[in-house]
């Protein structure tokens, strides 16, 4: 796991540390749907593909979180699986069923409070903070 | 935090430095600053001072806390000429807020009955991730009405009565909403959750009055010791955070486009006369009204439970509405003569006695304001005072305040028995979805609200009038 949760007063976030700007992507999405709910057996009956341009790779990836949240609140898709390919991620989605994915902690918002995707030496580190 | 300077015992301020505009001032007790642990906070309220057009201060309460862009528990005010409207000052979670209804019940009458009372609330009132369902999803014109009614959309509905809206601050409407300022996706995320508590920290608790402070005023609202009262803690749920998400977006390039310098992008705004500001001032007003009528429906499912649980019917069980405020809200207000913008970003309004804002019922007395401290301790039922039209923009606390993370919580708890724990030693039986949000939410999260409400009496902001203690908590 190249990824880990943080401690923010009322909030929580993750860093994370990939090799590539499209793995960092999927990282941070795997770190959040981790919050979000557990998904023991994944079956996915659907992929949807994410662009990753990297021209403003903060706010490309909040945004990318921030979609990905608003699909799962909205739409009910569960994302449980997430493969970074060039310029793009894949992301694996069923439909959600709260038997089958049992839900831990509601988040509200992707912030842009400490947001961060910067070069790390050969690879890329990411911090986002969830608003709880 | 060195640089606090104390100029009143229960108020420090921070020296305007740097491209503050204003200086900062932290309303706290030593015992309470000492919980602070980082400064990341007390910057917090540094950066809100840079903000165009501030008037006077950026304020901390004493619950205050680390957020992202203003700090929870922060108050600012801005000229509405010079000054700006920030999305960042009032959260994503738009008019979050909390209610408090007293009954004729007595605790002695609820306590041998109070599980399956919990267990029926439990039931009935759709708590935790994503929680949906309450009431049938209001779609087109009806959801449309929902947002720019507030209030009065529910008891239309049959969800409480018209009296409850003169308990509401504002009358449960703000007005100005414009339902074509808020986006689709606003709509399909918040409809489905109408009458829902959420997760997180909200609530719903039944509790009984433990101590009177102000006799006089507690006569007034119908409490004495014993008194069965039930509060809900709840906001706008998908509809507010959406309206947030959006709105911070369009404001980021606003901030760039008029030139506003921002310590942190988490408070990026618009000069409130922009079109910018007042287009979000129009989608916030229907977050507000969404949530309103979130409180209120579950208002009436938890009357309805009430009264089928002990064999009354609605009217007698007399579960009136003490009040219900908002802790996260920007309103265009009054404050020494001159019309200003104030945010408050977990803090409440508690204007002092005769305001012309406040029901006719209250307005000799202030602003009732409820506290909801923890799980296990207590929370308090305050009145404004006059001290706060003249210190804070006519503002207090809104809770305890965080000491310990989400995170440093789920480890301290690690290996225990929480809902034991909270009934055989805290005497509350809890109801929740999820152990985590237990977890997070178990009494030593929080300060001990007792202490943040003193601060608020010693400094002359808010009476405390009664003291209540938890004996049942339904959690997301």
């Amino acid at each position: 796991m190249s990824w880990e949760l943080i401690d923010h007063t009322g909030d929580l976030g993750v860093v994370a540390r990939s090799a590539t700007l499209e793995e960092l992507f999927a990282d941070c999405a795997r770190a959040m749907f981790s919050i979000l709910a557990d998904a023991p057996a994944p079956a996915p009956a659907g992929t949807e593909t994410f662009p990753v341009a990297g021209a403003e790779p903060a706010d490309e990836l909040r945004d990318f979180l921030s979609e990905l949240l608003y699909r799962f609140s909205a739409e009910h898709r569960m994302y449980v699986a997430f493969r970074p390919a060039a310029g793009a991620v894949a992301a694996d989605w069923e439909p959600y069923d709260e038997v089958r994915h049992p839900l831990r902690t509601e988040l509200k918002a992707v912030t842009w409070h400490q947001l961060e995707a910067v070069r790390e030496g050969p690879g890329w580190r990411g911090r986002v903070i969830f608003d709880v | 935090m060195r640089e606090l300077q104390k100029i009143a015992p229960y108020l420090y301020e921070i020296p305007k430095t740097g491209a503050m505009r204003v200086p900062g001032r932290i309303y706290a007790s030593a015992e309470l600053l000492e919980t602070q642990k980082s400064d990341e906070a007390v910057q917090q309220v540094r950066n809100v001072a840079q903000l165009p057009g501030i008037v006077d201060y950026a304020l901390a309460m004493p619950d205050f806390h680390w957020g992202y862009g203003f700090p929870i528990g922060g108050v600012a005010a801005f000229d509405l000429d010079e000054g700006v409207l920030s999305p960042g000052g009032v959260g994503y979670d738009i008019n979050c807020g909390v209610r408090l209804v007293r009954t004729d019940l007595q605790k002695k009458d609820v306590l041998p009955k109070l599980r399956e009372l919990v267990r029926e609330l439990f039931r009935t009132i759709p708590a935790g991730v994503g929680s949906e369902g309450a009431v049938k999803a209001p779609r087109g014109d009806d959801a449309r009405q929902l947002v720019t009614q507030g209030a009065k959309w529910a008891v239309y509905h049959g969800y409480g009565t018209p009296d409850d809206l003169d308990h509401i601050e504002d009358g449960g409407l703000f007005p100005g909403a414009d339902p074509d300022a808020a986006s689709d996706r606003a709509f399909s995320r918040g409809m489905p959750q109408v009458g829902t508590l959420g997760s997180g920290n909200h609530f719903l608790e039944i509790q009984a009055v433990d101590e009177i402070y102000r006799r006089d005023v507690a006569d007034r609202f119908g409490l004495e010791p014993g008194t069965i009262c039930f509060s809900v803690h709840s906001g706008s749920r998908g509809f507010g955070y959406q309206v947030c998400e959006d709105s911070l977006k369009s404001m980021m390039k606003a901030s760039r486009d008029y030139g506003v310098a921002l310590p942190d992008r988490q408070l990026c705004c618009a000069p409130f006369r922009s079109p910018e500001a007042q287009r979000y001032l129009s989608a916030m007003a229907c977050a507000a009204n969404y949530a309103w009528v979130n409180r209120q429906v579950m208002t009436a499912l938890t009357r309805r439970v009430f009264a089928r649980h002990f064999g009354m019917t609605e009217e007698s069980l007399h579960a009136r509405l003490i009040y219900d405020v908002c802790h996260n809200i920007a309103k265009v207000e009054e404050h020494g003569g001159r019309k200003v913008c104030v945010h408050r970003k977990g803090a409440t309004r508690a204007f002092g006695p005769g305001h012309p804002l406040l029901p006719a019922a209250y307005r000799d007395l202030g602003q009732p304001t409820f506290i909801p401290g923890d799980m296990g301790r207590a929370s308090f039922l305050l009145i404004g005072r006059e001290g706060s039209m003249r210190e804070t923009f006519g503002s207090t606390c809104h809770g305890a305040g965080r000491a310990h993370s989400r995170g440093a919580m789920k480890r301290m708890t690690q290996g225990r028995d929480l809902f034991r724990e909270l009934e055989e030693e805290r005497g509350v039986i809890v109801m929740a979805h999820g152990r985590d949000s237990v977890a997070e939410e178990m009494p030593e999260a929080y300060k001990d609200a007792s202490l943040v409400v003193d601060v608020m009496e010693r400094a002359g902001v808010t009476d405390k009038v009664a003291r209540l203690r938890p004996l049942g908590c339904i959690k997301g």
